[in-house]
């Protein structure tokens, strides 16, 4: 279930709740909720971006509450951790921002804290216009920025599994030996974008590494993805699902991965009710208050590209897809076909970045969106908040459909999100992910 | 005394000595959840101005490795990140306030002020951020890949750290920025939000801090590291500081902090200085001091000098025992608190201040005897430092269940706790109801517009 910490659905609807984003209650009730539901995880997004234009926080953006503001999410999982037992939670954290021995200890913390149910969703980061001014450093470009991801996620990997062997902790009273030195080492990296040397001091979790997932659909996000993740969250339309998904396969095999062993999440947005009018009666209200200056707002904080001063007859000039701020929103509007700038900003009012929602009663929803992971072969959704900012109508109406028809099992006993969501019996990474290549001292310091 | 005393519990995220204690094996330990939230209620229940959480990414290395000691006796070795426990302690408290400790050669700006932000909005106004340089240096730099930081530049970085995380905090939105009106569709009003831009010698800056202000605006300000250059950004920044060494040097300090507090605008009370305070009830001195000595015997002088590394450095065991410190240990860029406390006239012998190590860790002595003699040991720790109150270490469980039940109830007693924590936000508790936000006198608060342009 995605979510992000700040304003999501329609915030200036009244029966929105999203407001309360900075109420620890809003986000114990979600989470019960979705604990009780049976869903798999609950999906944090985030970034430290927010929309830049003319090189400043547009007044569109403060006032229509558009990207901006956002809370740290990785601060409420700890609460949500106490009071479920069930649910994934995941977190987004940037390669770009955040440092590898930092990911490492949070996350190992994490693991422990919601014994095993944690993941790391692996992101360059979005908005980074922004975000690089924010930490005062020019704007790393975007095939560099991957370049990161990948030392930061290897040097992270080093950290998780290479520095505690199985059996290290012993807390043998009788000796008072608290872990053996010959199964604890310090590691070390020397990449092109990290260096570093030492121990994770966090011994390891019940997965060891979090769950790793990814998203960002751009060629060397995909290359990221097939190398190491085991889940990948796609927003787009079908046949360009299709393609990425069948593309990120394809090069997984070429890492020696097995290709169906990750998992595909798309993004799904369900208006659903009752009936199929009061459906588009909800689609009406939640349009009605979104302009499109809102739309070039958040366009601009996707890609860094302000539609607002383009043709709107036009369609983008292909060299916009060199921006350096993000692409996946760019590309998929290029090409035969491509959308006038006009289109882009309404397809943006109506849909950001998730797509065409479902609409309607029950039965047709969920008839499309069992069609659509026919077409695409994914694995799931990750479902987007309704015009409320919660999962309400999801929870109440779709979920009861899905276990009708056999497509979601909800009554699993606890377990690992790595064994949940890849149904196997380790919590650790399989054996063809590169992580696993570094247990028993393969990535020992040498002295 | 009519003082009322701050009282603070100190912890780390580090390992539960039950693992090693007959009978306490099956007790539930550092990477539980649970613990974590129980123990905040304890400390809930008991009323206590808040729970104090130290912190380092670093380890005890010596010639940029780990001394196999520290992993075999965990020596200042393992611990989970206690940031990621805040949420979950907010939760199940209403008063308590949280204190967490960052480097700021560690997290950047950005993200601290994100972090702090929030967590203050999930607790409703009760964090504190215990401001660092982080001790083990050496392992914490090796671990992210860096030069070790002179020690003075250190301390530069942090002042500049502080500056742009207040501007981030206070600098940003105007107090009336926020609307959330739906009927007109305004979130903030624009004129209200403002990027602030910093341009100093470690951190440059153009940016908003986009979460909106919460109760505390800042969280409340602790600083720990008592060497001259940790007191001077204690006395320009800091709202409490932590310091533990012996009596006198106590003395010197917390007159040195409140000069320079006073030097700088701020007041001599501006700054709460809190006291490392360590309490071994027992039925008599005598009975307290042979427990204290049981409780010390499993540990060597191996695992002494590997916590003494870890805190400055000085590998003492390579070293001459008898002989005391050399001066030129001060120089060291690691940490200077637990060096320089050991120079100076009448000077210890290393083979002295590794029992002192061994004896006391960094805290200094305790307080032994019954609950009447420890308080009464206590109150004259505060009389001659001028402290404030005291930062409570943990009893040997590493829990406070001894402290709660046999000492508190007797400072109680003799009036010295306040019977209610005074407001809502950890400001509040220790500065009184009413001062939820950094005084005008602090340096944070010149950052507000109302203040740039009313041209204070």
């Amino acid at each position: 279930m995605f979510q992000c910490a700040g304003l999501m659905g329609s915030w200036r609807l009244p029966d929105n709740t999203a407001t309360d984003f900075l109420d620890l209650n809003h986000w114990l009730t979600m989470a019960r909720r979705c604990e009780e539901a049976g869903v798999d995880f609950l999906f944090f997004a985030d970034d430290y971006g927010y929309p830049v234009v003319a090189g400043g926080l547009p007044a569109t953006a403060v006032r229509g509450g558009v990207q901006f503001p956002k809370a740290d999410p990785m601060a409420i999982l700890p609460a949500l951790a106490a009071v479920t037992e069930k649910l994934g939670l995941v977190t987004t954290l940037s390669t770009t921002v955040e440092q590898p021995p930092m990911v490492a200890r949070k996350m190992a913390t994490l693991d422990h804290m919601t014994r095993g149910r944690i993941g790391w969703n692996i992101v360059t980061g979005a908005g980074q216009n922004a975000s690089a001014r924010l930490f005062g450093s020019p704007m790393t470009g975007h095939d560099q920025r991957y370049e990161i991801a990948a030392d930061h996620v290897d040097l992270s990997l080093k950290l998780w599994e290479g520095c505690w062997d199985e059996g290290a902790l012993l807390m043998d009273r009788e000796t008072g030996v608290f872990a053996d030195p010959d199964k604890v080492r310090e590691i070390e990296h020397h990449g092109p974008h990290f260096s570093s040397q030492g121990v994770l001091t966090v011994p390891p979790g019940p997965q060891r590494t979090p769950m790793l997932f990814q998203a960002g659909a751009s060629a060397p996000g995909r290359d990221l993805a097939a190398k190491y993740a085991e889940a990948v969250f796609l927003a787009a339309e079908v046949p360009a699902l299709t393609e990425q998904i069948a593309d990120i396969r394809r090069r997984a095999a070429v890492y020696g991965r097995d290709p169906q062993s990750i998992k595909f999440l798309i993004a799904g947005t369900f208006i659903v009710a009752p009936t199929d009018a009061e459906a588009r009666q909800i689609r009406q209200r939640q349009l009605a208050t979104r302009t499109l200056d809102d739309a070039a707002a958040a366009y601009a904080f996707f890609t860094g590209l302000d539609l607002s001063t383009m043709d709107p007859d036009q369609p983008l000039d292909p060299s916009a897809a060199q921006t350096e701020t993000g692409r996946t929103n760019v590309e998929r509007f290029l090409g035969p076909n491509a959308p006038t700038v006009r289109q882009i900003l309404e397809e943006f009012q109506q849909n950001s970045v998730m797509g065409a929602p479902f609409i309607g009663a029950v039965q047709q929803v969920v008839d499309q969106a069992a069609a659509t992971i026919a077409a695409t072969g994914a694995d799931g959704f990750l479902v987007q908040p309704d015009h409320t900012g919660t999962f309400d109508s999801f929870i109440d109406l779709i979920m009861p459909e899905l276990r009708a028809r056999g497509l979601v099992q909800t009554d699993l006993p606890a377990m690992t999100l790595r064994e949940r969501l890849l149904g196997t019996d380790t919590p650790h990474l399989a054996a063809d992910h590169p992580g696993s290549g570094y247990r028993n001292g393969a990535a020992a310091l040498r002295s | 005394m009519t003082k009322k005393l701050a009282i603070g519990m100190f912890q780390t995220g580090g390992v539960r000595r039950t693992w090693n204690m007959p009978g306490r094996e099956n007790d539930q330990n550092f990477t539980d959840l649970s613990y974590w939230t129980e123990l905040a209620k304890k400390c809930e229940a008991a009323g206590v101005d808040f729970l104090f959480l130290a912190d380092s990414y670093g380890y005890p290395t010596l010639n940029d490795t780990i001394i196999p000691t520290a992993i075999e006796r965990n020596v200042q070795f393992s611990t989970i990140d206690s940031q990621m426990l805040m949420s979950a302690l907010a939760a199940v408290t209403e008063k308590l306030g949280l204190v967490t400790t960052v480097s700021t050669m560690v997290e950047k700006p950005p993200t601290v002020t994100r972090q702090y932000r929030t967590l203050d909005h999930l607790s409703q106004g009760r964090m504190g951020w215990n401001i660092v340089t982080g001790s083990a240096q050496a392992a914490s730099a090796l671990l992210f890949g860096e030069p070790l930081m002179p020690h003075d530049a250190r301390y530069a970085k942090a002042d500049d750290h502080v500056e742009l995380s207040l501007k981030y905090w206070e600098g940003c939105w105007d107090d009336d920025a926020l609307l959330k009106d739906s009927s007109t569709g305004t979130w903030a009003d624009p004129s209200k939000v403002h990027e602030i831009v910093h341009d100093g010698p470690y951190f440059a800056a153009k940016g908003v801090l986009v979460t909106p202000p919460s109760p505390q605006v800042t969280p409340t300000l602790f600083q720990a590291g008592a060497s001259a250059a940790g007191r001077e950004l204690a006395a320009k920044y800091a709202e409490a500081v932590f310091l533990a060494a012996e009596s006198t040097a106590l003395s010197a300090q917390i007159m040195d902090i409140r000069q320079r507090a006073e030097a700088n605008g701020r007041g001599r009370d501006a700054v709460k200085c809190l006291i490392a305070g360590t309490f071994r009830v027992a039925g008599s001195v005598e009975e307290a001091r042979a427990q204290h000595q049981a409780q010390i015997q499993s540990i060597t002088l191996e695992h002494a000098a590997t916590l003494y590394a870890y805190f400055t450095g000085v590998d003492l065991l390579a070293l001459d025992l008898d002989q005391p410190m050399p001066a030129s240990a001060a120089n060291s860029d690691s940490g200077r608190t637990n060096v320089e406390r050991f120079l100076g006239p009448n000077a210890p012998t290393m083979r002295q201040i590794l029992e002192e190590f061994r004896a006391n860790g960094v805290m200094g002595k305790p307080f032994l005897g019954t609950p009447e003699e420890i308080v009464d040991q206590a109150v004259a720790m505060i009389e001659a430092t001028d402290a404030d109150g005291f930062l409570v270490q943990p009893d040997p469980d590493g829990g406070h269940d001894l402290f709660f039940a046999q000492v508190l109830p007797e400072m109680r007693r003799r009036g010295l706790i306040k019977d209610e924590l005074p407001g809502s936000t950890l400001r509040e508790h220790l500065f009184g109801a009413g001062q939820v936000r950094l005084p005008d006198s602090h340096p944070g608060a010149a950052f507000r517009r109302e203040s740039i342009r009313s041209g204070v």
